[in-house]
């Protein structure tokens, strides 16, 4: 359709220069040789009016009213319209237009102002390029307006293939795109809900580590029961000290003062444990962040010095300074930490109290941090090393089950894993965790 | 007004309890030293070991009390002990008692609670302390008779009379009565019945 609009006018099939020249040819053609002779008026008419009926165009004729005053062209003839259907009858009515294209009786308007048009027109169903110029008298009056008009329609109709085609092309891309997207939501909901299960998970895990922790607090309730009644009898006994000095009015300002100060001491000492336990045994999301492997084991030596020292349990700790720090959640790491010396106190149990010994050691090996926790215990029989990461399998009588089993899952969800060492004589558990290159410091 | 012959050893690996006990005891005017451990207090010399009493905690590394009890006991000392703990069970008091300490307490305590039981112990050492001095006595003085002395006075003991005695050692009645007399004299006896309820008192 555009194609019509963009034809340039020189191609146009009838300007006057050649509409003049093909007279001439037609007028000379038939008659031979050229003579001085013209043929007569009617005869150059009759030649004219039959070249236009053979040619598939129309030519056409207005008043100044744009009615159509005169018509022919072979398209007549082709189409089966007889002249008179259309003598009489408004451009208006007889052609159309293209949706893009201007009115026919807009353009004949503007060709009956004197200016030469050029457009695309319907006539009778098929499409025609067609050109719009003034009719004048010999006095150069314009008195109405001559249209000529070529068949398109072939042309028209492979321009229109082509969009259909395009079309087509437009159609079937957008439908493919459709496809695509909604395989692409397909996909981004499955992947919102595996991420959503894996959320999951995560706050169960988180979750049951949480309960992991209160009960192995509960295991060590007789101990922090014991901690914390340490500070508070200390308490007791300096107040009631001053207490009875003070009824005995014998009780000088500097001892009043140095009692004071221990039972401070003492308050801050009890108030550092519940703060430990408080951190320790909190439920929240876990959060990675740089920590030093010695302070997180050196909390968690601690926490159990009071049963290893009722215990009679030496423990080493071997955990340099200098190690790279690491990207972990302090909490679930010190929570594992417990978990392998507890194990090991407990295996303890069956020695001599002066021969009980535990290692906690920690080392680089091959890029990843190795803690080791080491006891000279009786080991772990084989029978419990298939079962040691068994939900709820216990060789303690408080125990829950739960902390091999969750020690593992946070050592795996820190990229690293649990490792039961072959030891001669003793239990070796060493828990491995990478390094992130920049996380090594020194 | 301190009581220099009252004594009160405390053994405890909490140096907050020992320095804390040390204050309350101390305003209740009496004499006390503190221990970290047992064998601290075992390598104390202590002789002649004052009127006193032992306050042990249960829980201690390398020695715990209990244990400091029965090593007290297989040594011969006999003084009073009260156990302290922070986690006191049923189990624990029984095994405590058991082992011969006079009694058993759980931190944190009443003072006077405490105070109470340290009055008693002390106490019953002392009484201890005056049975064993009285006994000791009578044992020096039975040591400064002579073998027949030794056997008259057996036999006066037993209800004889001078003439059985006499008979029975084949010996005159007046040595008898002589050496009866200086048996009442050596043993500071100033009557038969005070003889008599002496050396059963040894006895027993």
């Amino acid at each position: 359709m555009s194609k019509i609009k963009t034809t340039e006018p020189s191609r146009g099939p009838l300007t006057p220069a050649s509409e003049t020249r093909r007279t001439d040819e037609a007028v000379q053609s038939p008659g031979g040789p050229a003579t001085s002779d013209r043929l007569p008026i009617e005869e150059t008419n009759r030649e004219w009016v039959s070249l236009l009926t053979d040619h598939p165009s129309l030519f056409w004729q207005t008043d100044l009213d744009l009615k159509i005053a005169r018509v022919a062209g072979g398209a007549l003839r082709i189409l089966g319209i007889s002249e008179d259907a259309l003598v009489g009858r408004e451009v208006a009515e007889v052609f159309r237009s293209g949706p893009d294209d201007p009115e026919p009786d807009a353009v004949h308007a503007r060709a009956r102002q004197g200016e030469k048009v050029f457009f695309a027109l319907k006539f009778a169903g098929y499409h025609f390029r067609a050109t719009a110029r003034p009719v004048r008298n010999q006095h150069n009056q314009i008195i109405g307006v001559a249209g000529g008009a070529f068949d398109i329609t072939d042309q028209h109709t492979a321009a229109k293939a082509e969009a259909e085609a395009y079309e087509e092309i437009d159609r079937r891309v957008s439908e493919r795109t459709a496809g695509l997207q909604l395989t692409n939501a397909q996909l981004n909901s499955e992947l919102e809900q595996r991420y959503r299960a894996e959320e999951r998970i995560h706050k169960l895990q988180t979750e049951l580590a949480h309960m992991s922790r209160i009960s192995t607090m509960g295991e060590m309730a007789t101990t922090l029961a014991h901690e914390l009644n340490q500070p508070l009898t200390a308490i007791m006994n300096y107040s009631k000290g001053c207490v009875r000095r003070i009824e005995s009015d014998d009780l000088p300002q500097h001892s009043l003062l140095e009692a004071m100060n221990h039972i401070a001491m003492q308050a801050e000492r009890a108030s550092a444990i519940i703060r430990k336990l408080r951190q320790f045994v909190r439920k929240r999301e876990p959060v990675r962040a740089p920590h030093r492997l010695d302070g997180l084991v050196a909390e968690m030596v601690a926490l159990c010095q009071p049963d290893l020292r009722s215990n009679g349990i030496v423990l080493f700790e071997e955990v340099p300074a200098d190690l790279p720090d690491l990207m972990v959640d302090s909490t679930q790491i010190q929570q594992i930490v417990l978990n392998l010396i507890r194990n090991s106190m407990e295996a303890l149990q069956s020695l001599p109290r002066e021969d009980r010994r535990i290692r906690v050691s920690a080392r680089m090996r091959e890029g990843e941090m190795t803690l080791a926790v080491e006891d000279n215990g009786p080991g772990i029989p084989p029978a419990v090393r298939s079962q040691i990461y068994d939900p709820f399998y216990s060789t303690k009588e408080e125990g829950m089950g739960l902390g091999m089993a969750i020690a593992r899952t946070i050592a795996e969800s820190h990229g690293g894993r649990l490792e039961i060492g072959e030891m001669t004589r003793g239990a070796s558990v060493c828990l491995v965790l990478p390094v992130e290159k920049k996380d090594i410091k020194r | 007004m301190t009581q220099p012959d009252k004594t009160v050893f405390i053994v405890d690996d909490d140096r907050g309890i020992l320095s804390s006990l040390k204050w309350l005891l101390e305003s209740a005017s009496y004499q006390v030293e503190t221990f970290s451990s047992a064998d601290e207090f075992l390598t104390r010399t202590c002789d002649p070991m004052p009127v006193s009493c032992l306050i042990l905690d249960v829980r201690m590394p390398d020695t715990s009390g209990l244990e400091l009890l029965q090593i007290l006991q297989s040594r011969g000392l006999t003084v009073p002990a009260i156990v302290i703990s922070g986690h006191a069970d049923v189990p624990m008091a029984v095994n405590a008692m058991k082992t011969g300490a006079l009694d058993f307490l759980e931190k944190p305590f009443v003072d006077q609670d405490l105070l109470d039981r340290i009055e008693k112990a002390l106490s019953i050492d002392n009484v201890n302390r005056t049975e064993r001095d009285a006994r000791e006595q009578l044992l020096q003085r039975i040591a400064k008779l002579t073998r027949r002395e030794r056997e008259v006075m057996d036999l006066v003991v037993q209800g004889k009379s001078n003439k059985d005695i006499a008979h029975e050692l084949n010996i005159s009645n007046k040595t008898v009565e002589a050496h009866r007399a200086k048996v009442m004299k050596k043993m500071e006896a100033d009557s038969l019945a005070r003889l008599v309820k002496s050396v059963l008192q040894l006895a027993s």
